[in-house]
């Protein structure tokens, strides 16, 4: 690992910006300008445009579709409420993961507290994943690809909560670490030392799975 | 380490490597320059390229939203039950038993609050209001003339110059008025450690006629930041139309409180060599140090003489005012050692205040021009040149020196050199003038001024009597209850370790124990109710451990050491503890009162450490027409401790004898004719052994050491009678003569009077000249403070 700060930033100055359309995050603020203004139907618009973004996080984090969807119904609920917080100097996207994300967390945390919902109960092999993109049915993913998919679900299974969000945030949502740091409410140096860690862990768990596949 | 210390830089990029999206080419070269050397990294690499691929494969890869479908409808129903912009509800409680948790350490926490709000409160916490606030302002006129550039000047300086700042340092503050009127002014002397609030302050009112300089001694004591490093002295002038001031920061030297000092009235500066090193093995002695005055600049109050150990008077010393002279006798009283120098020519000693003095009758005096080697000064060694010597007649009482027997074997009555005691101190008679140019050019002028220090030390020296009052402890406490837990200086608070014991009790016993038992009955909410009960009753605890302190009333207790003279005449060095029950500005009078000093150090031992009076306190003293008053502001109940110094009269001496026998004791006759009880006397002896070491005896400079013995009680107009009185203790002279006063007297309950015995001659067996040397403590009541003010 850098032992130097300066080493840190250093990563942190040669990591790409995120590839996000101008045009969708104006008019994103303009939809939330007229929420605010109590306008649903622009906040429905918004929905609508999110709403697979955040199920999607939801789902991945807290390996659960029921929890994903009261997730993703708390998120927008609680987004709508407190709209009157969202500044607007990060896109509306960052600001709905957040949300999410503090939901996630406050999921998994009511989980370990009551083990008898314990994590992975619901889908509990990697196998019944690979099977459920199957029935999706992707027309550009191959059979391989379905199974390295099912390898990744198990992977970011065994791996902690923190690690699976840091991960999942870069690779996943594709978010920037300035982004990644307001969801994780840290500072933006730590994000590639989290994401450092957690790539090492997911390197290292993927890379152990792939030994017991073969 | 090395391989991985290696590897450090590389490793954050090599997620983007394998990824291929490093794009920074220098990054990308080194990360390859170091592949090629490392297998591990490159198996990493590999590894890495295999998860990353997966991992991008599996972003691209749609969620199931199709297993749950957004259901846009249930959040718009919730949406419009809660708009926007209402506060979002909390999230409903979980049915865990964690919330009990709140009200039992909520409550655990108030009962800490309120106990050590209570134990701060009952500690005297928040010192005083601090003496600036009541500052007095003059007015700057609009008007005040153009023609008054420089219209008043204000010069201060030490009195006795070259001297190390030590007790009570005397400053000379001159003040030119070029105002063309006649200026009131107000000289404000602060002295502090640059802590704000915590100063002593003195005020002296002067008035200075127009295009005249007044001069004027100020007296700050240092007593309290001896030891410290610095203290800092501010000298303001405080007149109509503007305030000057003069800082001066004295440095304080460890060592100093090492030195011998002598203190130099009269014409000449440095005439006593300043500092030479004294013959003795070093740890017995260090330096002498000396300070000079001029006649007409010499303290007059006794106080000013603290810093000194001897004061030598010589050519010139005619101008001193009656004023010091008094306050030169008084300090002689209580420990100080004169010495007069004749030679011929010296004027000073016709004065009555200097004849009075004086072991020898004035009159008498005849001068002699010795010739070489035809005479000497014994005990002292004398130079091998001719000098004028005085000859005169002893005193009743004083002793001579230097007798020497006529041919016919006859002893002579006059002498050169003669001594007599006075009170605790001694009054040295020098017939020859040692500060000519040709004594100070003598190479043995450090020996003979050494051996002239030692023949007029006394057995209790002046500027350690502060130090003895400081140790002294008071016997009774006036104004407050009959009980002793109703006496505030004798409330013992809780110490530091019973405190934490109490909180320890609290909450690892009593709130874990209600814990468990209520969660064994399944009755957890009544922690509710528990928690507040047990919370009170520990505040209350708390509570009642100070409550005697809250009723207890104004109060005042004395101690220290007074020092007294077969005539009655007293001096009284000590300090007065005081009990502000409440807060308020506390005017302190003591009649006669040189001084007044706040003491920094902690005023009642009882109270514990949990009770800081607070880093603010000052004392602001008043000095109008010499009647010294002293204020005091307090913010809370609080305790102080103010030294006082001042002159009384007894109405009577304490008189007798004291004869060495054979066998190594002493018979003791001792007469009370104060009008006071004296108990606890113990007398204080200051025995010359003449070179032969009196059995284990250890000895001091000039072979001499102390003894002390113990008496008792003594009604006014009783007699103690010993036939055979033992040492009860026998202390070394230490360098500085320091250690027996204070260790005899901290065994002794006090306030204490050192009183004079006149005794017999002891003989040649012990010492020619410890005859009077006796003095004997007692325990003695003090006139009562006066104190006004105080707000309810």
């Amino acid at each position: 690992m850098p032992t130097t700060m300066a080493a840190w930033q250093k990563v942190v100055a040669t990591n790409p910006e995120p590839a996000a359309t101008a045009d969708d995050d104006s008019n994103d603020r303009e939809l939330v300008a007229r929420s605010r203004a109590g306008d649903l139907a622009a906040f429905e618009v918004l929905y609508r445009r999110h709403e697979g973004t955040v199920f999607r996080f939801a789902l991945r984090q807290t390996d659960s579709a029921d929890d994903a969807d009261d997730v993703r119904q708390e998120t927008f609920v609680r987004a709508y409420q407190s709209l009157a917080r969202y500044r607007g100097d990060a896109r509306f996207r960052t600001y709905l993961l957040t949300i999410c994300a503090n939901l996630c967390r406050d999921r998994l945390r009511g989980r370990l507290r009551r083990p008898e919902r314990g994590y992975g109960l619901e889908l509990p092999e990697g196998v019944a994943f690979a099977a459920g993109d199957a029935r999706v049915g992707c027309p550009v993913v191959g059979l391989e690809r379905a199974a390295d998919a099912a390898l990744v679900r198990a992977a970011l299974r065994q791996m902690p909560p923190a690690a699976r969000e840091v991960l999942l945030l870069r690779h996943v949502e594709e978010l920037d670490f300035d982004e990644i740091a307001r969801v994780l409410g840290c500072t933006r140096l730590s994000v590639p030392v989290r994401l450092f860690r957690a790539r090492n862990r997911f390197r290292e768990v993927f890379a152990s799975l792939t030994r017991d596949e073969s | 380490m090395f391989g991985w210390n290696r590897c450090g830089p590389v490793r954050p990029h090599l997620w983007e490597y394998a990824e291929g999206t490093l794009e920074d080419g220098t990054l990308r070269a080194r990360v390859e320059q170091h592949l090629a050397g490392c297998a591990r990294c490159r198996a990493e690499v590999a590894e890495t390229r295999r998860a990353a691929a997966a991992l991008t494969g599996f972003a691209a890869l749609p969620a199931q939203s199709a297993e749950r479908p957004a259901n846009w409808e249930s959040v718009r129903a919730r949406l419009e039950a809660a708009p926007a912009e209402a506060p979002a509800p909390p999230p409903a409680p979980q049915p865990t038993r964690r919330p009990v948790l709140v009200p039992v350490l909520g409550t655990a926490f108030a009962a800490v609050a309120v106990g050590v709000a209570t134990v701060a409160v009952s500690g005297l916490l928040g010192g005083d209001s601090g003496g600036r606030s009541q500052q007095v302002t003059y007015a700057v006129p609009s008007t005040y003339g153009a023609a008054d550039r420089s219209p008043v000047r204000l010069s201060v300086d030490p009195v006795f110059t070259m001297l190390p700042p030590r007790g009570t340092f005397p400053l000379r503050v001159k003040v030119e008025n070029q105002t063309g009127k006649a200026q009131q002014a107000r000289l404000v002397v602060e002295v502090g450690r640059n802590v704000p609030g915590e100063e002593q302050r003195y005020e002296y009112e002067i008035n200075v006629p127009a295009g005249e300089t007044a001069r004027r001694i100020v007296y700050p004591s240092l007593n309290a930041y001896y030891g410290s490093n610095m203290a800092n002295v501010t000298v303001r002038g405080q007149f109509p139309t503007r305030s000057v001031g003069v800082p001066i920061n004295y440095n304080y030297n460890a060592a100093s409180g090492n030195h011998r000092t002598f203190g130099y009235v009269g014409d000449g500066v440095g005439v006593l060599a300043g500092k030479w090193r004294d013959r003795r093995p070093p740890e017995e002695n260090s330096f002498y140090t000396v300070g000079y005055a001029k006649p007409e600049d010499a303290p007059d109050r006794a106080i000013g003489y603290d810093s000194i150990d001897y004061l030598v008077l010589g050519r010139g010393a005619e101008r001193l005012r009656s004023g010091q002279w008094r306050a030169i006798r008084q300090w002689v009283l209580s420990g100080g050692g004169l010495i007069l120098t004749d030679g011929g020519g010296a004027a000073y000693l016709n004065a009555p205040e200097a004849a009075d003095l004086s072991p020898v009758i004035p009159a008498t005096r005849s001068v002699r021009n010795s010739m070489i080697g035809a005479t000497s000064l014994p005990p002292l060694s004398a130079p091998g040149f001719a000098f004028p010597i005085t000859l005169a007649d002893v005193k009743p009482g004083a002793h001579s020196l230097s007798q020497r027997r006529n041919r016919a074997g006859q002893e002579r009555d006059r002498t050169p050199l003669a001594l007599r005691r006075l009170g605790a101190g001694s009054v040295l008679y020098l017939g020859c003038d040692a500060t000519t140019p040709e004594f100070r050019a003598w190479g043995g002028v450090e020996g003979f001024w050494t051996q002239v220090g030692d023949i007029a030390r006394p057995a209790v020296v002046a500027k350690d009597l502060r130090t003895a009052a400081a140790l002294s402890r008071p016997v009774a406490t006036t104004g407050a209850a009959a009980t002793a837990t109703g006496d505030p200086f004798r409330v013992s608070l809780p110490s530091v370790a019973t405190v934490l014991n109490f909180f320890a009790v609290y909450f690892l016993f009593a709130v874990p124990v209600t814990f468990v038992v209520l969660k064994r009955l399944r009755r957890m909410e009544w922690a509710w109710a528990t928690g507040p009960v047990l919370a009170v009753v520990t505040a209350g605890s708390m509570a009642l451990l100070t409550v005697n302190l809250y009723s207890a009333k104004l109060s005042r207790r004395t101690a220290g050491v007074l020092v007294g003279t077969a005539t009655g005449e007293a001096r009284f060095v000590g300090y007065t503890e005081l009990f502000f029950p409440r807060a308020g500005s506390f005017r302190v009078a003591v009649p006669g009162a040189e001084e007044y000093e706040l003491s920094i150090e902690d005023s009642n031992p009882n109270r514990g450490p949990l009770t800081p009076e607070g880093a603010r306190r000052s004392l602001v003293t008043t000095d109008a027409g010499g009647e010294l008053t002293a204020r005091v502001d307090v913010a809370n109940l609080a305790f102080r401790r103010i030294y006082h110094t001042q002159t009384l009269n007894l109405g009577g001496g304490v008189r007798g004898s004291v004869t060495p026998l054979p066998n190594g004791k002493w018979r003791v006759d001792v007469r009370n004719e104060t009008d006071r009880t004296i108990e606890n006397a113990a007398l204080f002896l200051r025995v010359r052994s003449g070179g032969r070491r009196n059995g284990p005896r250890p000895v001091g400079p000039g072979g001499a050491y102390i003894a002390t013995i113990s008496i008792g009680t003594l009604k006014p107009g009783a007699e103690y009678r010993k036939a055979e009185a033992s040492e009860t203790d026998v202390l070394p002279w230490t360098s500085n003569g320091y250690l027996p006063l204070v260790q005899q007297v901290a065994s002794v309950p006090s306030p204490v009077l050192l009183g004079q015995v006149s005794g017999e001659d002891l003989g040649p067996g012990i010492g020619q000249w410890v005859g009077d040397n006796a003095s004997v403590t007692v325990a003695f009541d003090l006139p009562e403070l006066v104190e006004e003010g105080g707000r309810p």
